[in-house]
């Protein structure tokens, strides 16, 4: 993770309250620096990093209250290799909450379990989320079971390219489905790194 | 002593045995029903889009949709290559590592817009390395197996979605395998390691093309005294040189049950088969998936009450059944699947993070 050491990024929470969270994501190769600070208004966040693996994989934090979130960072993509990588997310993502009919047993249920909402790819400005969407998972953090007795949680995620640090991160937030939908995106580039 | 030393070794034996034969047995398995991923009990692990999926130890998937064609992708899901096309029923990978798929040609045929299966072989990067079209084979396929000719074509009854054009169909090819090394090439040299085995539902015929998918080496019907229109899925050959074959509506007494038989082909013998006995009700009419696991029990699938997932011994005994979680909303029972199958997945799922 070469181009990711001392750069940072804002997790943003949802609601009225822009308050931000930084996530320190520094060399994996060290012992895990990584910290969720305490986001003002918002205590679900409030997480310890609890995984990593090798250079680029997912980075896991559990918070209180069975918050979960996976960071998922890709360093050196151009805005245009991040557009067209979260274009083909949710392609993946659409067919897989809204399935075409099945060629033998007809059509299959479009649940609204399946997925609150697909948001488009959005054209916001730099350091601005490329798209976010929200959907149901279960508890093994598994989208597309489309099956209320499994679906036990709520998810947010955002696709988030920094152009002044070229990286990429897709940011996984899961939660107890009991709450309401988190409606603002979860993430955005620290202004720092917009410029 | 030299005895309590003999006990010793004994014992360090048994324990090195018990180890070995643990370890055996924890071998990670998976289950994939269409393009999901479950533990053997039944829980969901991963879920792609699409109908039918290849995982490869890589991270690799290849995905296909009906309507939209085939597609590869890398571990962090980023498209490779993807190809317009057809595909139903399922996808194979052959012992050097090519794909098996089975897809379908249109063309106005006696006057009629009709479906013909085409089984396409790609290689990793998705070239195309061969194929047959059934309709490019007509006279080869009715040459072969005069009941085709006497059942012309049948109604066109699935997936207008993708072919809305479609009135009628040629052939019903509903499973693709590559067929392993086994005693019975000795006897019908089509079984040879390699070919590749078809089986045609519509007609009750199984074809055997050789490994380009150039010419038809070998054709026959399965069961040929049977008295009725016989519908079978995931006809595969066994190591031992048996067919396995999901039998959808087998007439037993009075009543049509779907069976899974083993049948010698060479000794045109039916050597196995299973029905449930007494009250127990086994009836899936369209579909079914079946495959002999490494411990020589049975996993296949029934649709009789909605998907199931059953593990039966080769007494017939039930070890396990979960339903699929996937439910109607409006039947609240479990949608229906093509197979299930066991795999171990394990190195896919660990460098594969999902969608």
């Amino acid at each position: 993770m070469k181009n990711l050491k001392s750069t940072f990024v804002s997790l943003v929470s949802g609601g009225p309250i822009w308050a931000a969270v930084i996530v320190s994501l520094s060399s994996c190769a060290t012992a895990p620096r990584e910290k969720w600070m305490a986001i003002p208004g918002y205590p679900n966040l409030r997480g310890e990093f609890v995984a990593t693996s090798d250079e680029g994989a997912v980075k896991k934090f559990k918070g209180s209250n069975q918050d979960v979130v996976w960071i998922l960072p890709q360093s050196g993509l151009s805005e245009v290799e991040a557009r067209t990588r979260v274009r083909g997310k949710l392609d993946l993502f659409n067919d897989l909450l809204h399935p075409g009919p099945d060629p033998y047993y007809g059509k299959r249920p479009e649940s609204p379990t399946c997925g609150e909402k697909i948001f488009s790819e959005n054209s916001a400005g730099p350091g601005q989320p490329l798209a976010v969407i929200r959907l149901y998972a279960t508890e093994g953090f598994v989208y597309g079971s489309c099956n209320p007795k499994l679906d036990v949680l709520k998810s947010q995620i955002t696709w988030l390219y920094c152009p002044a640090s070229k990286n990429f991160y897709e940011v996984k937030y899961f939660y107890p489905a009991s709450r309401g939908w988190v409606d603002a995106p979860l993430a955005q580039c620290p202004s720092e790194a917009v410029r | 002593m030299p005895k309590r030393g003999g006990e010793v070794r004994l014992w360090i034996l048994f324990v090195i045995l018990g180890l070995h034969f643990s370890a055996a047995a924890s071998v990670p398995r998976q289950i994939q029903v269409g393009c999901s991923i479950l533990d053997v009990n039944g829980k969901l692990l991963r879920s792609f889009s699409g109908e039918f999926c290849r995982y490869f130890p890589d991270g690799k998937v290849l995905l296909s949709h009906g309507t939209t064609g085939l597609a590869l992708y890398d571990s962090e899901m980023k498209l490779l290559w993807e190809r317009k096309m057809h595909v139903h029923h399922m996808l194979r990978e052959t012992n050097d590592h090519k794909l098996l798929v089975l897809s379908s040609s249109v063309h106005l045929f006696r006057n009629v817009m009709t479906r013909f299966d085409k089984i396409y072989k790609f290689d990793m990067n998705g070239n195309v390395e061969g194929s047959f079209d059934f309709f490019a084979n007509v006279h080869d396929l009715e040459n072969a197996n005069p009941l085709l000719l006497a059942r012309g074509l049948g109604p066109y009854e699935w997936d207008h979605v993708a072919l809305p054009e479609v009135h009628w169909e040629y052939s019903h090819a509903n499973s693709v395998f590559e067929i392993p090394l086994s005693p019975a090439a000795k006897s019908i040299p089509a079984f040879q390691a390699g070919n590749i085995i078809v089986n045609v539902s519509s007609a009750n015929y199984i074809l055997i093309l050789d490994k380009d998918l150039k010419k038809i080496l070998y054709s026959f019907t399965y069961l040929p005294n049977f008295d009725g229109d016989l519908v079978t899925h995931d006809v595969q050959v066994l190591k031992n040189g048996h067919l396995l074959v999901y039998v959808n509506n087998r007439q037993i007494g009075n009543n049509y049950v779907s069976t899974l038989e083993e049948f010698d082909q060479v000794e045109k013998k039916l050597v196995w088969q299973f029905h449930p006995k007494r009250s127990a009700v086994f009836n899936s009419k369209f579909s079914g998936g079946v495959q002999i696991l490494d411990d020589g029990n049975i996993l296949y699938s029934d649709t009789t009450r909605g998907g199931e997932v059953v593990e039966i011994n080769r007494q017939g005994q039930e070890l396990m059944r979960w339903s699929v979680p996937w439910v109607d909303p409006k039947t609240s029972k479990p949608l229906g699947l093509q197979e299930a199958k066991q795999l171990d997945l394990s190195q896919f799922l660990q460098h594969n993070r999902g969608i």
